[in-house]
């Protein structure tokens, strides 16, 4: 498991030496399973493969979903390399209709 | 089918016509669009698309009307309960235009049903399933018939609306194939959130009739986020 992505719950949110404080951002049933004071702390560059593995120790109802990364914006793969970003999202497919 | 009596209404599309080209107004008025589901993203994608022209519509989905539905579903009232959405969506569309098409299959969307059912004539798809099953199935048949896709998915407060091309790996493609697996969230669905999403469906229809083929859509994901009330584009990477 990454050492260079640390999940975080609440409390101030300061950059550590070497790592950076990026926001997460859940959609749909996520946002149910991953709480909104939830962030991350990531030491560059790390994959979004990675960030994945840190996540579900966390939180790990994530594991059940297909999730979907986007960072800044930006749907990506799990073989992404993230050299920064400001926001993490995670987004599930949505079945209604 | 069901065929309204064509009455001349010169004055009804004056207010958007002008939005059309010449070549989108005859994309829009000589395609068969096809709505796959007609529950709440259906509902409100049809009640756009009818008011837009003549058009020509195929709508499939196999069920009954019941009392939940009508939080979300605006083509049926009370009296409707216990009826199949398309007989009821049908009647409707054909009052509220007389000049449009309605054809009906009181079916789940097949391939194999598509092939029988679906002429040669160019057809585009709006997709207001309820399933990832039965978003599995229109995505394969996107890819066999060479259509092209406007997706609508909705789960509480969230929504998303893409739009997938003829070509391309389609949903599978944005989500993984793992997603037709999935169990069906079962989550509320409020109207606002159908209504917010089926407005992006229609909207990039319209860019569609008037383009050449890539629309906003196509290359950005309409993310609605009913609980902090924002929405976004998030960029999707090509298609492979």
């Amino acid at each position: 498991m990454s050492t260079r992505v640390t999940v975080r719950t609440g409390g101030p949110r300061e950059e550590e030496s070497g790592a950076a404080v990026v926001a997460i951002r859940s959609f749909g049933k996520l946002s149910d399973i991953v709480p909104a004071d939830a962030w991350l702390q990531i030491a560059f560059p790390v994959s979004v493969e990675a960030v994945r593995e840190a996540l579900v120790p966390a939180f790990p109802e994530i594991a059940a979903v297909p999730v979907r990364f986007a960072v800044d914006g930006t749907l990506v793969g799990d073989d992404f390399l993230v050299t920064e970003a400001r926001e993490i999202a995670l987004f599930p497919p949505f079945s209604g209709g | 089918m069901m065929n309204g009596t064509p009455q001349p209404h010169p004055d009804r599309y004056t207010r958007h016509r002008t939005f059309f080209s010449d070549a989108g107004w005859h994309r829009l008025t000589s395609t068969v669009i096809v709505v796959a589901g007609v529950g709440g993203l259906g509902s409100h994608v049809l009640s756009s698309v009818v008011r837009l022209g003549p058009v020509t519509l195929l709508l499939w989905d196999p069920g009954v009307i019941d009392e939940p539905d009508l939080n979300r579903q605006i083509l049926y009232t009370p009296a409707d309960i216990g009826r199949q959405k398309v007989d009821v969506a049908a009647e409707v569309l054909v009052r509220i235009n007389p000049e449009v098409q309605v054809s009906t299959q009181a079916l789940p969307i097949t391939a194999e049903r598509c092939d029988t059912v679906c002429a040669s004539a160019q057809h585009v798809v709006f997709d207001c399933l309820d399933s990832f099953t039965a978003r599995a199935e229109l995505d394969a048949i996107r890819s066999r018939r060479g259509w092209t896709v406007f997706h609508g998915g909705v789960e509480g407060l969230y929504g998303q609306a893409v739009t997938f091309g003829p070509d391309g790996a389609g949903y599978a493609g944005v989500f993984g194939p793992e997603y037709a697996s999935m169990a069906a969230a079962g989550k509320p669905i409020l109207p606002m959130t159908v209504a917010v999403i089926a407005a992006m469906q229609v909207g990039e229809f319209v860019h569609w009739c008037n383009g050449d083929g890539s629309t906003p859509l196509s290359r950005t994901m309409f993310v609605y986020d009913g609980q902090s009330m924002r929405s976004d584009g998030i960029a999707l990477a090509a298609q492979s």
